[in-house]
């Protein structure tokens, strides 16, 4: 008989399974560890698409995403009409920017304290904080340490029993 | 070093992506993206969202995983309300005939790509709407869907 997992511990992704980045690292490092984490195989990708982000105590103070990496180049200030995006340079352009930029991952992460969940929480509970913060995962606590990672994922394959 | 390349370049096709029609119900839709998962090394891989097409084929919206969770809200929401009100079950649709994906997808002004635009306006998009999935579009014929880690491969790429 199939057990009915019904709190965040019993649905999470734990902590090992993450690789780990600091948070002084710099954005080239974190595509780096982030293309580790991840590959693809035909058209279908394996692998975790986030990194644990570790304080220079060792300690879990973020997550860091792919799309915090994609908004980190600044791109929201991107004119789209400038000639020299247009041109086959875009790329370097990107790069460039990358590479010029001053940002360390802590600038970009999400920490730990704007969206986390507890071990003992319920489905619906732990979709409700997601949902209120906006973000795909959210740090799992359990007696106050960083036990494992909560993803919208993670819920939807657990739901099947709330809609039958 | 890749030359400018388009959307259609690094997008999935819609011949291999999960499709519902409008009329479908949340159930459904929900089957529909667990057809496509599938299992290695002990863990579940799959797709993160279903392209919603009404009877002419055409694009009308977009289910996220975050339409599901929305869903999961409004059930909980019921099961509460209806605890204190017996007489509300008469009002109530059953979720599972007539809470359809309508509901719960991405509304009908949703933000597409066209096939033939620059990568470049691709990011631009996701970043500025902060988005991980973006249909794509020839014309108003939808092809296909390019999302973030479409895009993160290829920042990857340009680092080689």
């Amino acid at each position: 008989m199939k057990k009915e997992k019904n709190t965040v511990e019993e649905i999470m992704v734990p902590l090992e399974d993450y690789n780990t980045i600091s948070e002084n690292a710099t954005i080239y490092e974190a595509i780096r560890i982030l293309r580790e984490s991840f590959h693809r195989e035909g058209g279908a990708w394996h692998g975790h698409r986030s990194v644990i982000v570790k304080n220079s105590s060792g300690e879990p103070s973020g997550i860091l995403t792919l799309g915090s990496i994609l908004r980190a180049a600044g791109l929201k200030d991107l004119c789209l009409d400038d000639p020299y995006l247009k041109s086959l340079s875009w790329g370097w352009y990107y790069i460039k920017k990358l590479q010029e930029g001053t940002i360390r991952v802590r600038d970009i992460m999400q920490p730990l304290g704007l969206a986390a969940v507890r071990a003992a929480d319920s489905i619906t509970g732990a979709a409700r904080t997601l949902l209120r913060h906006n973000v795909n995962s959210a740090p799992v606590i359990k007696k106050g340490k960083v036990v494992g990672i909560l993803r919208t994922i993670d819920i939807f394959l657990a739901m099947d029993k709330y809609f039958s | 070093m890749p030359l400018i390349r388009r959307v259609r370049d690094i997008m999935v096709p819609i011949e291999e992506y999960p499709v519902v029609e409008e009329s479908a119900t949340i159930m459904d839709a929900a089957k529909k993206l667990r057809e496509f998962f599938h299992q290695k090394d002990g863990t579940w891989y799959g797709f993160q969202s279903l392209l919603v097409l009404n009877k002419k084929g055409e694009l009308v919206g977009l289910i996220t995983l975050k339409s599901f969770l929305l869903a999961l809200q409004v059930r909980d929401f019921l099961e509460h309300m209806l605890k204190g009100d017996p007489e509300g079950l008469f009002f109530t649709p059953r979720l599972h005939g007539e809470f359809n994906v309508q509901k719960i997808m991405r509304p009908i002004d949703l933000i597409t790509i066209q096939e033939d635009a620059p990568l470049s306006e691709a990011l631009s998009v996701i970043v500025r709407k902060n988005i991980n999935s973006l249909p794509v579009l020839a014309g108003s014929r939808p092809v296909g869907i390019v999302r973030t880690i479409d895009l993160f491969w290829l920042v990857g790429e340009l680092l080689d």
